[in-house]
C-alpha cells in the first residue's frame, strides 16, 4: 500500500514527558481507507498514548517532540489546540475501554449525542436529534427514542459500549479509534460488540488497540506490535500471528492459553483411584437480601485432593458467590457445604482457613498497602499462631523464594511491586499455612498475557509439588481448558455443564457452553493457529 | 410510592421534633428558674409562688413536660414571659428578616464560591490552585463575626459609606450578607473546586475532549453538573450551621431576625419563646434538608429510584 493511499499516516512520532523522559520512540504507522489496523502490546507499551496523540489528546504534561501525523494528507502536528479541537470527533472518533466511566453519569445519553452533532456538523437541534436517534439505531440499541432520555447507569455494559460507538460515529469520521473496546465486557457481549464494530467500520478505517493478540489477529487486517513505546514488529495479521519474527511477538503468541494448552494435554487424562473429597457442595443455594433471583441455586460439585477444577462463567453467573460461601464469608445453609476431609461437621473458621486459602482477583487491593511484604505473608502464620518471631523470617524467606520473588525485598511494601509480583505475594500468603485447597478467584485476569502464563506455570508446579487441590474461578474458557482437570460451567447461578476439561471443550453438551466456545473461537485464543476449537462448527 | 416516601419523611420530622423538644426541656430545666428572673429584685417567697402557679412552674417535671407536649401538638407554645405575646407569633414575626439575610448571603456565596471554585478546580497543579486553597483555608479560619467587625470598622466607622444597623434600608443589608456569606463561601469554594478537579480526572471528560468539546463546554456541561450534587449536599447540611452564624451576625448588626430573638430569650430564660424558636428552626432545617435531597435527586439521576 502506498503511503499516499493511507488515511492515517504516522511518521517517527515521539512523545516526551517532562519528568518521565521519552515515552514514545519514533512510532510509525499506516492505516489505509477501510482497513482494520490493530495496535497490540501489554499495558504500558504506549498504545493508548500513541492513539491519543493523533488528535493532540495526550494527557497533560506529555508533549509531541518529534515526528508527523497525517490524516488524509492534512498534517496534524502543526495545528494548535483550537484547530485540533475542531477536528476531534470529525476526523477521528474514539471508543474507550470502560463504557461506564467514559460516559458522564449525570447527563442524558441524548444530550451528549445531540450536542456533539450540533458542534461539528452545524445541525439544528431537531436535525441533530434525528441523527442521534439514527446513530443509536445503527448500533442496534433497542428503543433509541427512549434511550435518548435515559442515563448511562440505566444500560448494561454492552449497551453502554454501543452508545459509545454511536457517539464516536455521530459526526461520521473517516477514522474510528477503539481503545480496548471489549476488555471490560463479558465474552458473549464482547463478540457482539466486535461484530458491530466490524460492520460499522466497513466504510471506515478502524484503529483497534488491544492487549489481546489472539483477538487482534482474528479481527484486524494488519497489526503493529508495541513494546516499551516502540513498534517492534508489524505486518499482515495472519502472517504475524503464524510466523512472528520478533522475539517479543513470539513470546506473546506462545503465552496464549490455546497455545499453551496443546503442550499440556497429553498427561492430563490419566485415570486415578478415588481421592479424598476436600470440599463438597450439595444443592448450595444463596439468595442475597432483596434480590429477586437466587445468586446461586442448587449447585452440586466437589473438589478432590490433588486436582484442578475450573469454575467458568460470565459476570453475574454466581462464581464469586460460590467462592464466598466456600471461604465462609457467606454462611451456607446446613448440609449444603461440607469439608469431608476435615472430618468435622462444623469446622471452626480457623480450621476452615487452614484447609482452604484464597487468592483474589485484584492484587492491588487485596494486599495491605501499609504493610511490608514480610508481615503480609506472615499474617496467616501469626493469626494461627503457627510460628514465633524468629522462625517467621525463615518461613517467609522460603515462601517468597518459592513463588519466585527475591526474599531480600521482604521489607518493601506492595507499591514497590508490579501486578504479577503482587499476585505472587498473595500466593505466598495463601501458601503460608499449607492449605490443601487453594481457591483462586479470577486471580489471573488482571494480569497481562505473559505474566499470566508465568503465574500459571508457577501455580501448576506448586500444585504438583504440594499435592494441592486448586479451584480456579475464571471467565476465560480457554484458560479453564488449559489448566483444569474438570470444568464446571455456570450460568445465572446454576451449573449448566460439568465434566472433564477435554470432554467439555470437545463435545459440549449445553447450548450455553457451545455459545461461549463459539464466541471465544470467533475472536479468541486459537485464532489462526488451527487450535483446539476449530473442530466445532 | 410517593405517598410512602412522604409518610416516612413526616414520621422522621415528628421524631426530630420530639427529640428537640425533650432535649430543650431538660436543658432549660437545668439552666435556672425563670420565676427568679421574672420576679425582679429581691422577690418575696409569695411573689415567686404566685408566678410559679401562674406559669405552671410548680408542677412536677413530668407533668410540665406532658402539658407542654400537648400544647405543642396544637402549635401553642404559650406566651412570652416578658412581652405577653404568643411565642410562636413573635418568632414568625422575626423570621422574614432572617430568611432575607439567608437568601441574600446564600446568593452572594453561590455567585462567588462557585465560579471561584470552578476556576481553581480547573487548575489542579497550578500555583493559582495552591494560592486559592491557602486563601480559602485562611478564610475558613477567620470566624464570621471577626470579619463582620472588620467590615463595620472599615465601611461604617472609617468610610461612613454604609449604615451599620437596622433593616429598614437596603444599604443596611449589604454588610450582614457579606459577613454571613463569608461564613459559608470558603467551604463551598473548596467543595466546588474539589468536585470540579475530581470530575476533570474522569474518563468522560476525555470522551468529551475526544468529541471536540471546548473547555468552556466541558466545564459547564460536564464537570460542574457532576460536581454540583456534592455542593448541594454541603449547602443542605451547612444550613443548620448557618443558623448559629446568624445569631452572631444578627447580634452584631442588630438585625431584627430570629437570631437576635434567640439571644434575648436565652439570656432571659424566656422558655415559651425558646421552645417556639427551636420548633421553627427544626422545621426549617428539616425542610431545607428535604429540599436539598430533592435537588440532589434531580441533579444526580443515579439517586432516583429505578423506573424502567
Amino acid at each position: 500500500m502506498s503511503a499516499s493511499a493511507s488515511l492515517l499516516r504516522i511518521r517517527g512520532l515521539c512523545v516526551d514527558f517532562p519528568r518521565g523522559g521519552r515515552v514514545l520512540h519514533h512510532v510509525s504507522l499506516d492505516a489505509g481507507a477501510g482497513e482494520i489496523v490493530g495496535l497490540v502490546g501489554e499495558s504500558g507499551a504506549g498504545k493508548t498514548l500513541a492513539a491519543l496523540s493523533i488528535l493532540g489528546l495526550a494527557p497533560a504534561p506529555g508533549r509531541i517532540s518529534g515526528g508527523r501525523i497525517f490524516i488524509r494528507d492534512q498534517e496534524l502536528t502543526q495545528l494548535g489546540e483550537e484547530a485540533l479541537r475542531a477536528l476531534r470527533g470529525r476526523l477521528a472518533g474514539f471508543v474507550f475501554q470502560d463504557p461506564l466511566t467514559s460516559l458522564n453519569p449525570v447527563r442524558r445519553i441524548g444530550s451528549a449525542l445531540v450536542e456533539s452533532a450540533m458542534r461539528h456538523s452545524g445541525l439544528t437541534r431537531r436535525k441533530a436529534r434525528e441523527r442521534a436517534i439514527a446513530a443509536l439505531r445503527s448500533v442496534e440499541l433497542p428503543r433509541p427514542e427512549v434511550a435518548m432520555r435515559a442515563y448511562p447507569h440505566q444500560f448494561s455494559g454492552g449497551q453502554r459500549q454501543r452508545i459509545m460507538i454511536a457517539l464516536a460515529l455521530i459526526n461520521r469520521p473517516p477514522l474510528l479509534i477503539a481503545d480496548e473496546p471489549t476488555t471490560a465486557l463479558d465474552a458473549a457481549v464482547q463478540s457482539r460488540i466486535l461484530e458491530l464494530l466490524k460492520r460499522r467500520a466497513s466504510r471506515q478505517t478502524l484503529l483497534m488497540i488491544t492487549h489481546d493478540l489472539a483477538l487482534a489477529a482474528r479481527f484486524c487486517d494488519r497489526l503493529y506490535v508495541m513494546r516499551g513505546g516502540r513498534v517492534v514488529e508489524h505486518g499482515a495479521a495472519r502472517e504475524l500471528f503464524s510466523k512472528p519474527r520478533h522475539d517479543y511477538t513470539r513470546s506473546l503468541v506462545e503465552a496464549l492459553p490455546g497455545r499453551r494448552a496443546r503442550a499440556s494435554v497429553p498427561n492430563r487424562s490419566r485415570r486415578q483411584e478415588p481421592r479424598e473429597v476436600l470440599a463438597a457442595l450439595s444443592g448450595l443455594t444463596v439468595r442475597y437480601q432483596g434480590a429477586a433471583q437466587a445468586a446461586v441455586e442448587k449447585v452440586d460439585f466437589s473438589v478432590h485432593a490433588n486436582e484442578t477444577v475450573c469454575l467458568v462463567g460470565e459476570s453475574g453467573s454466581g462464581k464469586t458467590t460460590i467462592a464466598r460461601a466456600l471461604a465462609g464469608v457467606i454462611k451456607a445453609a446446613p448440609g449444603q457445604l461440607s469439608f469431608p476431609a476435615l472430618k468435622d461437621h462444623a469446622p471452626s473458621a480457623a480450621a476452615r482457613a487452614r484447609h482452604l486459602q484464597l487468592v483474589f482477583q485484584d492484587p492491588y487491593s487485596s494486599l495491605n498497602p501499609r504493610w511490608p511484604v514480610e508481615r503480609i505473608v506472615a499474617e496467616p502464620l501469626r493469626a494461627h499462631r503457627l510460628c514465633g518471631r524468629a522462625e517467621q523470617k525463615a518461613r517467609v524467606t522460603a515462601l517468597l523464594s518459592r513463588v519466585g520473588l527475591d526474599p531480600r525485598q521482604m521489607d518493601r511494601r506492595p507499591s514497590a511491586f508490579s501486578g504479577g509480583q503482587r499476585q505472587r505475594i498473595a500466593l505466598a500468603r495463601a501458601l503460608a499455612i499449607n492449605p490443601r485447597l487453594l481457591l483462586a478467584d479470577e486471580a489471573l485476569s488482571a494480569l497481562d498475557i505473559r505474566t499470566q502464563a508465568r503465574i500459571l506455570a508457577l501455580l501448576r508446579d506448586i500444585r504438583k509439588e504440594r499435592k494441592l487441590a486448586l479451584l480456579l474461578i475464571t471467565h476465560d474458557l480457554a484458560l479453564a481448558a488449559e489448566v483444569g482437570d474438570r470444568v464446571i460451567v455456570l450460568r445465572r447461578g446454576r451449573i449448566v455443564e460439568q465434566g472433564p476439561a477435554s470432554r467439555v471443550m470437545n463435545t459440549p453438551r449445553s447450548k450455553y457452553t457451545r455459545e461461549l466456545l463459539a464466541a471465544q473461537a470467533r475472536w479468541g485464543a486459537d485464532a489462526h493457529s488451527g487450535g483446539m476449537y476449530t473442530s466445532h462448527p | 410510592m410517593m405517598l410512602a416516601a412522604l409518610a416516612q419523611r413526616a414520621a422522621r420530622l415528628l421524631i426530630l421534633l420530639l427529640g428537640v423538644n425533650a432535649l430543650l426541656f431538660v436543658a432549660l430545666g437545668l439552666s435556672g428558674d425563670p420565676a427568679l428572673m421574672l420576679a425582679g429584685e429581691d422577690p418575696t417567697p409569695e411573689l415567686l409562688e404566685s408566678i410559679r402557679a401562674e406559669y405552671g412552674l410548680d408542677l412536677p417535671a413530668w407533668q410540665r413536660y406532658l402539658v407542654q407536649l400537648g400544647r405543642m401538638a396544637q402549635l401553642d407554645f404559650g406566651v412570652s414571659l416578658y412581652t405577653g405575646q404568643p411565642a410562636l407569633f413573635m418568632v414568625l414575626e422575626q423570621l422574614p428578616a432572617t430568611l432575607l439575610m439567608a437568601v441574600l448571603s446564600m446568593a452572594l456565596t453561590l455567585c462567588t464560591a462557585v465560579p471561584a471554585g470552578a476556576w481553581i478546580g480547573l487548575r489542579p497543579e497550578s500555583a493559582a490552585r495552591r494560592f486559592g486553597a491557602a486563601l480559602t483555608a485562611v478564610a475558613q479560619g477567620i470566624p464570621g463575626f471577626v470579619m463582620a467587625l472588620v467590615l463595620i470598622q472599615i465601611f461604617v466607622v472609617r468610610l461612613g459609606w454604609l449604615p451599620s444597623l437596622g433593616y429598614a434600608q437596603p444599604a443596611a443589608w449589604i454588610l450582614p450578607s457579606i459577613s454571613l456569606g463569608f461564613f459559608l463561601a470558603p467551604k463551598l469554594c473548596r467543595v466546588v473546586s474539589a468536585g470540579v478537579a475530581e470530575a476533570m480526572q474522569q474518563d468522560y471528560i476525555r470522551t468529551a475532549r475526544a468529541n471536540g468539546a471546548s473547555m468552556r463546554f466541558i466545564l459547564w456541561r460536564e464537570a460542574l453538573p457532576a460536581a454540583l450534587p456534592a455542593t448541594v449536599a454541603l449547602v443542605g447540611t451547612q444550613f443548620a450551621f448557618l443558623i448559629s452564624g446568624v445569631v452572631l451576625i444578627e447580634t452584631l448588626f442588630l438585625w431584627p431576625g430570629i437570631g437576635l430573638l434567640l439571644l434575648h430569650s436565652a439570656q432571659s430564660l424566656d422558655f415559651p419563646v425558646l421552645q417556639a424558636l427551636c420548633f421553627v428552626v427544626a422545621v426549617l432545617v428539616f425542610a431545607v434538608n428535604g429540599l436539598a435531597d430533592a435537588l440532589l435527586r434531580l441533579m444526580d439521576p443515579r439517586l432516583r429510584p429505578a423506573t424502567q
